[in-house]
C-alpha cells in the first residue's frame, strides 16, 4: 500500500470534499426545518377559515376547476377512481379524463359505465401541442365528465390534450391511480383565495395509501403499511413533503409540484405553451419553466404548497418497481436542470437561481456520486492508514446519524401540527423505520440515482411508463 | 521512509497545523449523535404526551356535544334562552364553544340566527369571545371574529374595527370580511384604506371582499377604484362593481379604459354598459386592444347587441391571431339569433381550425 502514500494530499482533499458535500446537504436540510415549521404552524392555526367555508357554499364561484386525469392502461382502477372523484367536496368542477392510447380496455370501461356518447369540444391545439385526438366523449347522465381518446403520446402529451379542451381558470393535474381526499380541492384552492400574493400554482402533500383503509375510493382510516419497503417510503414522503417542499414554499423557491396532485392557473400555463412532452419530469419542468417565464416577465407571483394530505398514492412494494420509479425521477430532475441550466447561479432569477437550483444541482447531481464515493473510499483510506479514523466517524455520522435526525424531525413536525398517525405504536414503528432507512435503503436509492444519472448522460430516450400497481381501491371489503 | 509511519498515527497537521480538521470532524460526528438522539427523545416525549392530549381532546369533544344538544333544543323549540339553561363557558372551554356556535351560525336560516344571537346575549359570553379575538392562535381568532360578525352589538363591532390595524394580514382580511358581513357601512372608509396598500396582489381575494360591500357600499368601491395606485386593486374594484350589479357608475370610466394594466382595461370594458360612454363604438375600439383578454371581454359585451353591425364586428374577430379570441367570437355568435347560427354553419363547413371551433360551438349549443 506504500504506493498510495504518494497520493496522500489528493486523498485528503478528496475526503474533505466528500465530507463537505455531505455537510452542505445536511446544513441545507437543517435550514429548511424552521421554514417548514413556520409554514406548518401557520397552516395548522388556520384550519377553519371563512374562505374554505365560502368555497364550500359556492360563495366564491370565481374558481371553477377542471381535473385532468391522464390514463394509460388503467382499466383496473379507472371506474373506482372516477367515481371517487365525483364525490369531491367542491361546488364547480369538471373531470377531463384523457385516455392516452391505452392498450387495455380503459376506454371501453369508461364508455359502458358512464354511457359515453361522441361529442365535439373546442380544443386549443395551437397553444397546447399533443398527439391526434381520436374522439371526445361526454356523458348524458354525468354532465361533469369529458373523456378524450387520443393517440399515445405520454403523460405530458395527455395533459396538454386535456388543457386544450379545458375552459376553466384553474386546472388540477393528478394521476389516474391516485385517490383525492374529499376536501382536496378546497384545501388546495385556499391559497388562491387567501394569499395576499398572486398565486399561480399550488401543490399538495401526497400520502402513501398502502396500509390505509379504503372504501368506495376514499381513505377512511389512515394506517401504516405492513410491509417494510412502503413503510420506509412513508418516512421518506413525510420528510420530502413536510420539510423540503414546505420550506421551499415558505421561501418562494419551490421547484417541484408533484405530478400526482397540483393546481395551476390555466392562463399562465397557456402562456408557456403547456407541459413539455419530451421529458419524464414534466411536473418539475413545468414549475421551473413557470418561474423562468414569470421572472422574465417581471410578474410578482407565488407558488405554494399545502401540508394537508390531499392525495393518496400507492407506493411500490418491490425493489424492482421502486428502482424504475426512482431512476425515472432522477432522470426527470436531470433533464429539467439541463434544460434550465441558464437559470443556475443566475442572479436574474433571484433566490431560485442563486439558491434553490444550485441546491438541487448539488443534492441531485453531485450528491449521489459523492455519497457513493464516500461509502467506498473513506473506509478504504482509513483502513490503509491514509486518513484519520475521525474521517470515518464524521462521514458515517453525516450519513447515518444525521439521516436518522432528519427523518425523526420530519415525523416530529407531522406529529406536532398534523397528527395523522394516531396510535403511539405507529410512531414507534415510524421511528424504527426512520432509523433503518439509513442502513441499506438509502444506499440502494443512491445507487438508482446514479443509474438515472448515467442513463441521462448516455442520452437514452425517456418514456412514460405508469408504475405497476397492486391496486388498492376498496381494501376495506 | 514513509513506511516507517505507523498506521492511525498519521494526522494531517501539515495542512492544518492546529488540527483544525480533526476538531471539525469530531464536532461533526459528536453533534450528529447529539442531534439524532435528541430528536428521537423528543419524539418519544411527544408520543407520551399524546396520551394526555387525547384526554383533553375527548373532554373538548364532550363539551362540544353537550353544547350541541342544548343549542339544538333551544333552536328547535324557538324559546328565549336564559343564562341558567346554558352550560358554563370559561376561558378554558371557550374555543370549543366558539367552534360549535360558528357551525350553527353558518348552517342556520336567518330566523334561527336571531335566536342564536339571543342565546349568546343571555349566555353572556361575548366578552370571552372578544378576548379570543385579541389574543391567541390565528385560527381561533378568525373563528371568534366570524362569530362576532353575526352579532349586533357595539363592543363586537369595535373589536372588529380594531383588528383592521392588526399586523397580521390574514387577521386584517378576516376583519374586513366580518365587517362587510355586518354591513358596517359607517366604517367603509377604514376598510378601504386597509385594503388600499401597494402590496395587495391577489385580485381574486380583493374582488371577493369588495363585492360583499353590496349596492349600499358600492360608492366606497368606486372611490377605492379611483384612489388606488395599485392596479390590482383598481381591477378588483371594477370586477366587484360588476358583481355587485350596480345600475350605473358614478365615476368616469375613461381613465380605467386607458389604464396601462390590461386587467384594469378588461374590467373597465365589462362595466361599459353602466357608464356614460357610447358603448357600441367604444367596444369596437377595444376589439383591437393589444391584449387578448381585453378583446375577449369586449366580445363578451358586444354579444349582447343583436345588430348586424355587431355581428359583423364579431365575425371580424374570428380572424384574430389568438385562439381564445376566435373561440369567444364564434361562441358569441350563439347569442346573435338565426344570423349567428347561419354564420356558424358556414364556418363549420369551411376549411381551417375555425371550422372545428364552430362545429364544437354548435354542438355545445345543441347540448345546452
Amino acid at each position: 500500500m506504500e504506493w498510495l502514500l504518494q497520493y496522500q494530499d489528493f486523498v485528503y482533499y478528496l475526503a474533505i470534499g466528500i465530507i463537505a458535500v455531505g455537510l452542505f446537504q445536511n446544513l441545507v436540510y437543517i435550514l429548511q426545518i424552521p421554514f417548514a415549521w413556520r409554514e406548518l404552524r401557520e397552516h395548522s392555526q388556520f384550519q377553519d377559515t371563512q374562505a374554505s367555508w365560502d368555497i364550500l357554499t359556492s360563495r366564491s364561484n370565481l374558481l371553477p376547476i377542471s381535473i385532468l386525469i391522464p390514463a394509460y392502461n388503467e382499466s383496473k382502477n379507472i371506474i373506482d377512481s372516477v367515481n371517487s372523484l365525483l364525490s369531491l367536496h367542491y361546488p364547480d368542477f369538471k373531470l377531463i379524463i384523457i385516455n392516452d392510447g391505452s392498450k387495455d380496455d380503459t376506454l371501453d370501461q369508461l364508455k359502458s359505465y358512464f354511457d359515453l356518447q361522441p361529442t365535439l369540444r373546442a380544443s386549443n391545439s395551437e397553444v397546447f401541442r399533443h398527439a391526434p385526438i381520436r374522439q371526445v366523449y361526454s356523458s348524458p347522465a354525468f354532465s361533469d365528465i369529458i373523456v378524450i381518446d387520443k393517440a399515445n403520446g405520454g403523460k405530458a402529451d395527455a395533459i396538454n390534450a386535456g388543457l386544450a379542451s379545458c375552459h376553466t381558470p384553474l386546472f388540477c393535474v393528478m394521476d389516474a391511480d391516485s385517490i383525492l381526499e374529499p376536501t382536496a380541492l378546497i384545501n388546495a384552492v385556499r391559497p388562491f383565495i387567501e394569499s395576499t400574493n398572486n398565486v399561480v400554482a399550488v401543490g399538495g402533500t401526497v400520502g402513501i395509501a398502502n396500509g390505509c383503509e379504503i372504501k368506495n375510493g376514499q381513505v377512511t382510516r389512515f394506517g401504516l403499511p405492513k410491509k417494510f419497503l412502503p413503510r420506509i417510503q412513508v418516512v421518506e414522503y413525510t420528510r420530502a413533503f413536510l420539510m423540503s417542499r414546505l420550506a421551499n414554499s415558505r421561501s418562494g423557491t419551490l421547484t417541484l409540484i408533484s405530478g400526482a396532485f397540483g393546481i395551476f392557473r390555466h392562463d399562465i400555463v397557456s402562456q408557456v405553451g403547456g407541459f413539455d412532452n419530451t421529458t419524464v419530469g414534466e411536473d418539475m419542468e413545468m414549475v421551473i419553466r413557470l418561474h423562468h417565464h414569470l421572472k422574465a416577465q417581471g410578474v410578482d407571483y407565488e407558488m405554494r404548497y399545502v401540508p394537508d394530505p390531499v392525495c393518496w398514492t400507492e407506493a411500490p412494494e418491490t425493489l424492482d418497481i421502486l428502482s424504475k420509479q426512482r431512476i425515472r425521477w432522477q432522470r426527470g430532475a436531470l433533464e429539467c436542470l439541463w434544460r434550465h441550466k441558464t437559470m443556475i447561479f443566475n442572479p436574474k432569477y433571484g433566490r431560485l437561481g442563486m439558491v434553490s437550483l444550485p441546491i438541487v444541482f448539488i443534492i441531485d447531481v453531485i450528491g449521489p456520486i459523492v455519497e457513493f464515493l464516500g461509502y467506498l473510499l473513506i473506509p478504504f483510506f482509513v483502513l490503509t492508514g491514509m486518513l484519520n479514523i475521525h474521517f470515518l466517524f464524521a462521514y458515517m455520522a453525516l450519513v447515518f446519524l444525521f439521516g436518522v435526525f432528519l427523518s425523526t424531525i420530519a415525523v416530529l413536525l407531522e406529529q406536532t401540527e398534523l397528527e395523522r398517525f394516531e396510535k403511539p405504536i405507529d410512531l414507534l414503528r415510524l421511528i424504527i423505520a426512520a432509523f433503518l432507512e439509513n442502513f441499506g435503503y438509502r444506499q440502494i436509492c443512491n445507487w438508482w440515482r446514479i443509474k438515472g444519472l448515467w442513463r441521462h448522460l448516455m442520452g437514452n430516450k425517456s418514456v412514460w411508463e405508469p408504475m405497476e400497481r397492486v391496486g388498492f381501491l376498496n381494501t376495506a371489503d | 521512509m514513509t513506511d516507517q509511519i505507523p498506521i492511525f498515527e498519521r494526522t494531517l497537521d501539515s495542512v492544518f497545523p492546529d488540527s483544525f480538521d480533526i476538531t471539525l470532524l469530531i464536532l461533526i460526528w459528536s453533534s450528529s449523535a447529539v442531534l439524532s438522539s435528541t430528536s428521537i427523545a423528543m419524539l418519544a416525549i411527544l408520543s407520551w404526551r399524546r396520551v394526555g392530549n387525547e384526554k383533553r381532546k375527548k373532554a373538548k369533544e364532550r363539551k362540544a356535544a353537550e353544547l350541541d344538544i342544548v343549542l339544538s333544543a333551544i333552536i328547535a323549540k324557538n324559546i328565549y334562552p336564559t343564562h341558567d339553561m346554558m352550560p358554563e363557558a370559561t376561558p378554558e372551554n371557550i374555543d370549543a364553544v366558539i367552534s360549535v356556535v360558528l357551525q350553527y351560525f353558518r348552517n342556520l336560516t336567518s330566523d334561527s340566527v336571531t335566536t342564536l344571537t339571543d342565546v349568546i346575549e343571555a349566555w353572556d359570553i361575548e366578552t370571552l369571545i372578544i378576548e379570543k379575538v385579541k389574543t391567541g392562535r390565528r385560527g381561533i381568532r378568525i373563528q371568534a371574529m366570524t362569530v362576532l360578525s353575526y352579532m349586533d352589538t357595539e363592543p363586537s363591532i369595535d373589536v372588529l374595527v380594531a383588528q383592521l390595524k392588526s399586523k397580521d394580514a390574514y387577521i386584517r382580511l378576516a376583519a374586513i370580511r366580518c365587517l362587510t358581513r355586518r354591513r358596517a357601512f359607517a366604517h367603509l372608509d377604514k376598510i378601504t384604506s386597509t385594503i388600499n396598500t401597494p402590496d395587495q396582489k391577489n385580485r381574486i381575494l380583493l374582488t371577493d371582499i369588495l363585492q360583499r360591500f353590496g349596492t349600499n357600499g358600492a360608492w366606497a368601491v368606486e372611490k377605492l377604484a379611483l384612489d388606488a395606485s395599485n392596479s390590482t386593486i383598481r381591477a378588483a374594484s371594477l370586477d366587484a362593481l360588476k358583481l355587485i350589479g350596480i345600475e350605473s357608475l358614478s365615476i368616469p370610466l375613461r381613465p380605467f379604459l386607458q389604464d396601462f394594466d390590461p386587467l384594469v382595461r378588461s374590467a373597465a370594458v365589462a362595466l361599459l354598459p353602466m357608464s356614460e360612454l357610447d358603448v357600441f363604438h367604444t367596444l369596437i375600439n377595444y376589439l383591437t386592444d393589444i391584449d387578448p383578454r381585453v378583446r375577449i371581454q369586449a366580445l363578451d359585451i358586444l354579444s349582447s347587441f343583436t345588430s348586424s353591425a355587431a355581428l359583423l364586428s364579431i365575425a371580424r374577430q374570428a380572424g384574430d391571431p389568438d385562439w381564445q379570441v376566435r373561440y369567444k367570437a364564434l361562441q358569441s355568435m350563439t347569442s346573435m339569433g338565426a344570423k349567428g347560427d347561419a354564420y356558424l354553419r358556414v364556418v363549420s363547413g369551411s376549411e381551417g381550425s375555425n371550422a372545428d371551433i364552430a362545429k364544437a360551438v354548435l354542438s355545445e349549443r345543441l347540448a345546452a
